[in-house]
């Protein structure tokens, strides 16, 4: 149990953290100073204090979907297993809840953004809900190859299904930075520091949404990217080395390691053209489908 | 205990004769007191099949040439048998605006239809000889067929109804041609029999369901139909072809692994392919039909997963998949019954059925746009709701079946799996796509504009099925538990015969504890969402909340026109399976420094409909064209003809004389 509430906390908390490695290490590449340690708490909380401003176009699915998208990736933080198979929350077929729980935030984004009728919201709304498409297929080809490889139904097992073959825990890291990037709303798919909107993605669809809304969003948003990043270092820790609090420190340096390796692939990195960014999406696709192939024939 | 049902029968023939007498504005809450009252009836008469050994059954002299009818309720018909006479009664409440304002839909046989369709339903499931099956099945394709017809008297949907029609036929003829090559009989002692009769059996029930590539009448007749009848159609007699696939199934005993491949091929196909012409097309009821036809897909995949279970003795896959499509069978159900009902109060409010011309109407009418909400959601097959749990059912049934270690099995089912979740994925933009452009935003048209909904009475019984979805997604356990005696039969009949009962025992018990860990994180995601709407309302407490116009990029007079369309919302998707669609394509390039017009307009289609079935039409006109000869409409011909007759007769005489 108390294993559940340090994950609870420290996956709470990582949101802030990662956000401050990422506009540290773009600062750094970008010979500039960056802000200080507490500037994205700071941002959410100058948030919360605000009062809001409603678009008199939209109604009350409008209020209520930051705090649907939020609570979706709150749990799916919840499901995943930092402290490894004595996590409180694995169960049978836990993956396919994770997955869903993150196309509900996905849904209640877009539901928020095509309610204000402004036709920016409109556009990411229409290219988040479509890039998505090849990117779940793409997840549940990764879910069936761990799976194969021997890992169980249960996200637990799953994320060790791969230890020890450094061939198949590559493809599958591969494979989950792409949804990291794609989740998170990073470069190449989408740039998180854009003014321009028609090239915007994440930014284009939270445009009409204002006070405690907002910081939600950007909260939500943040959370999102680390529970994959996450996802991602739990696959890549050997289970057998780390167990108990351990993994769970691990998890967190491992974050906050590709925290930083997302700032300098922003620095280094334009965005996509947005007619290319499907081909991106489906780059997850192929990398899961030689994971699978090779679980299939390697055995 | 048969009693109860004939009565619950006899009150809906009184019904169906009755109704029709009843004052016009009467007449849609008598029948949903028909139906009513039918319900309660059965359901009184199911009360042994529960309790007792499992059946109940009874016979009815017909006599010369049918032969007796035997009138067979065991657990498969009694969850089919539930499922009809409860689900469609949201629809009726709200029937009475759709039939006051149409003249032609007020009319008294309109009822009679409506009631025989009931009738036939009900009937077609409890039938167990097959000639009488066949005709029951008949009297139901002919009273969905008039009722379609009766939606309008405009020619669009004269050719909607033909359509169906000519479906509903070829339906038939491969039911008979099953029956035919089984010799006749009931669906119990089919044992044994050939494989050719079995695909005959499924593709006629295929027809029914709308499955690919026997579609094509789907998105014309659902959309013809007033909205209660497409609701009821939809929602109620499209199952009646998974209970047909399901009973043929069990009869075959133990499934073939071919069979089972080609169920769950046709099932994915079909639910990959329907949501994809879900997002290409604009028309609402059009947009609705085509999701019938990827649920209905998805639920046969899971009767495919079942069939795979049964077939490579997976006890696990083969629950997984029964209780996937009892699950969503229901779902589905709940589904449809308030889409349809919502896209008709929307059309019946003068907003019309086209999404470009829709937009606005969550404020305009509220009560509608909240259950609509909320099924466009479940739809999508997410948390809090059921929609989530067949979902997962059907996947831990397919990831089930990829330990079985051949490595065409394993790449087969991870195919199938991906197709599944696309399609999935492919919901969540279609259900979007709906909800945002026709309900969020600004109208964008005069007639949208002026819609509301005050005058909708009985708005608060669709409700009820969104409550119903919520307590399925909440507490699937307790569903797994109510379907319990449902899953005995159906698995116990699947079983493999060499592996005597297999697992069940286990999978009995294990499969509901994976179901109940489920409802910690959903009950969770609900009380976090109740926690947070707290945590902001307080926040946003005395602080001040402002109205303004939506920001447009500094535009300060924001037009309806420049939201986004459905066709522009959907482009990033479509762009990338625009290949495999059947587009429509004019247009005129800009030329010249001084261009005096250009235009483009595209418009995306169902390939299968549109090329396919055109073409096979085509083919038919053709082949039949050769024959026109001989009606030609020339007096003389017929004249040649009657004395071609005479002549033979006269000379037959007198060779036989």
């Amino acid at each position: 149990m108390e294993f559940f509430f340090a994950q609870i906390l420290l996956l709470l908390t990582l949101p802030f953290l990662t956000l401050w490695i990422i506009l540290r290490v773009k600062a750094f590449w970008a010979s500039r100073r960056g802000p200080a340690l507490f500037q994205p708490f700071f941002d959410i909380m100058r948030l919360l204090k605000k009062g809001a401003v409603y678009s008199t176009t939209t109604t009350t699915v409008f209020r209520l979907m930051p705090t649907v998208q939020l609570a979706a990736v709150m749990i799916a933080a919840a499901l995943l297993p930092l402290p490894g198979r004595d996590h409180i929350l694995s169960f049978d077929g836990d993956f396919v809840l994770f997955a869903y729980l993150l196309a509900a935030s996905r849904f209640a984004l877009v539901a928020a953004a095509l309610e204000t009728g402004s036709p920016f919201e409109g556009m990411g709304g229409s290219r988040e809900a479509s890039f998505a498409i090849f990117a779940e297929p793409a997840f549940f080809l990764l879910a069936g190859s761990m799976v194969l490889a021997g890992g169980g139904t249960q996200l637990a097992g799953m994320v060790s299904a791969f230890d020890g073959r450094t061939v198949l825990a590559t493809l599958a890291v591969l494979s989950l930075f792409v949804m990291v990037l794609l989740e998170g709303a990073r470069v190449p798919v989408d740039d998180p520091a854009t003014h321009l909107e028609l090239t915007m993605i994440h930014e284009a669809m939270i445009l009409d949404h204002s006070g405690p809304d907002l910081a939600m969003l950007h909260y939500g948003a943040a959370l999102k990217t680390v529970v994959v990043s996450a996802l991602l270092v739990l696959v890549a820790l050997p289970e057998g080395e780390c167990t108990g609090w351990m993994r769970l420190l691990w998890t967190a340096a491992g974050t906050l390691v590709l925290a930083v390796l997302i700032g300098t692939l922003e620095s280094f990195m334009a965005r996509l053209r947005m007619t290319h960014v499907p081909q991106f999406v489906l780059l997850m696709f192929s990398i899961s489908l030689v994971a699978l192939v090779s679980v299939l024939l390697l055995p | 205990m048969m009693d109860w049902f004939f009565v619950g029968m006899a009150c809906l023939l009184a019904g169906a004769f009755l109704v029709p007498f009843v004052p016009a504005q009467r007449r849609p809450v008598a029948f949903t007191l028909v139906i009513l009252l039918s319900a309660i009836a059965e359901t009184l008469a199911l009360a042994p099949v529960f309790s007792g050994g499992g059946t109940v059954s009874s016979i009815v002299p017909f006599g010369w040439p049918l032969g007796d009818a035997v009138l067979r309720i065991d657990r498969l018909s009694a969850f089919f048998l539930l499922v009809i006479a409860w689900l469609g009664l949201p629809a009726l409440v709200v029937s009475g605006r759709f039939t006051r304002m149409d003249t032609v839909d007020g009319a008294r046989i309109h009822w009679f239809f409506l009631g025989m369709l009931f009738l036939a339903m009900k009937l077609a499931i409890v039938l167990e000889s097959l000639i009488h099956f066949l005709v029951v099945w008949e009297i139901m394709s002919l009273s969905s067929f008039f009722l379609v017809l009766m939606g309008n008297s405009l020619r669009r949907i004269r050719s909607a109804g033909l359509h169906y029609f000519v479906a509903m036929h070829i339906s038939v003829v491969f039911l008979m041609l099953g029956a035919v090559v089984l010799g006749g009989g009931g669906f119990t002692n089919l044992h044994g029999t050939t494989g050719l009769s079995f695909l005959f059996l499924m593709t006629g029930f295929a027809f029914k369901m709308g499955l690919v590539p026997f579609h094509s009448w789907v998105p014309e007749a659902y959309p013809a139909a007033s909205p209660h009848v497409s609701a009821i159609m939809s929602a109620l007699m499209s199952k009646l072809g998974v209970y047909g696939m399901l009973r043929a199934v069990m009869a075959f005993g133990p499934s073939s692994e071919v069979a089972a491949w080609i169920v769950v091929a046709v099932g994915s196909i079909s639910a990959v392919s329907g949501i994809t012409f879900a997002v290409i097309r604009r028309d609402l009821k059009e947009i609705l039909a085509y999701s019938s036809m990827e649920n209905l897909g998805i639920i046969t995949a899971g009767i495919g997963v079942m069939m795979l279970g049964s077939a490579y003795s997976n006890t696990f896959m083969l629950v997984a998949g029964i209780a996937a499509v009892l699950v969503h069978t229901i779902c589905h159900s709940l589904y449809k019954i308030v889409l349809f009902t919502g896209a008709g109060l929307v059309e019946y409010a003068g907003a019309g059925r086209d999404l470009e011309t829709l937009g606005g109407l969550a404020r305009r009418m509220p009560r509608i746009a909240g259950t609509f909400f909320c099924m466009a959601w479940a739809s999508a097959s997410l948390p809090p709701f059921g929609g989530l749990i067949s979902e997962i059912l059907l996947v831990l049934g397919l990831v089930a079946g990829l330990t079985t270690g051949f490595p065409l099995v394993t790449t087969a089912l991870v195919v199938i799996l991906a197709l599944v979740i696309m399609t999935g994925a492919v919901a969540l933009l279609a259900w979007t796509r709906i909800w945002g452009i026709a309900f969020s935003g600004e109208p964008r048209s005069a007639g949208s504009a002026e819609t509301d909904d005050r005058a909708v009475r009985g708005w608060a019984f669709l409700w009820i099925p969104v409550a119903v979805l919520l307590f399925m997604g909440l507490f699937p356990a307790v569903v797994f538990d109510l379907l319990l005696p449902f899953l005995d039969t159906l698995s116990l009949e699947m079983m493999p015969i060499d592996s005597g009962i297999g697992l069940w025992p286990l999978v009995r018990v294990s499969l509901p504890e994976t179901l109940l860990s489920f409802s910690v994180p959903v009950i969770a995601f609900v009380a976090v969402i109740g926690f947070l709407l707290m945590v902001r309302a307080m926040l946003l407490r005395g602080r001040r909340v402002v109205a303004a116009a939506t920001w447009a990029c500094g535009w300060q007079k924001p037009d309806p026109s420049i939201q986004y369309t459905a066709d522009s919302f959907s482009d990033p998707f479509v762009s990338v399976v625009r290949p495999v669609l059947h587009t429509e394509y004019e247009g005129e390039a800009v030329r010249g420094f001084f261009p005096e017009s250009a235009g483009s307009n595209r418009q995306d289609d169902d390939p299968i409909r549109r090329k396919f079935v055109s073409r096979l039409g085509r083919l038919v006109d053709g082949v039949f064209a050769r024959f026109a000869w001989i009606q030609s409409g020339n007096m003389q011909q017929y004249i040649l003809y009657g004395l071609l007759w005479l002549s033979a007769m006269i000379t037959w005489i007198l060779v036989v004389a």
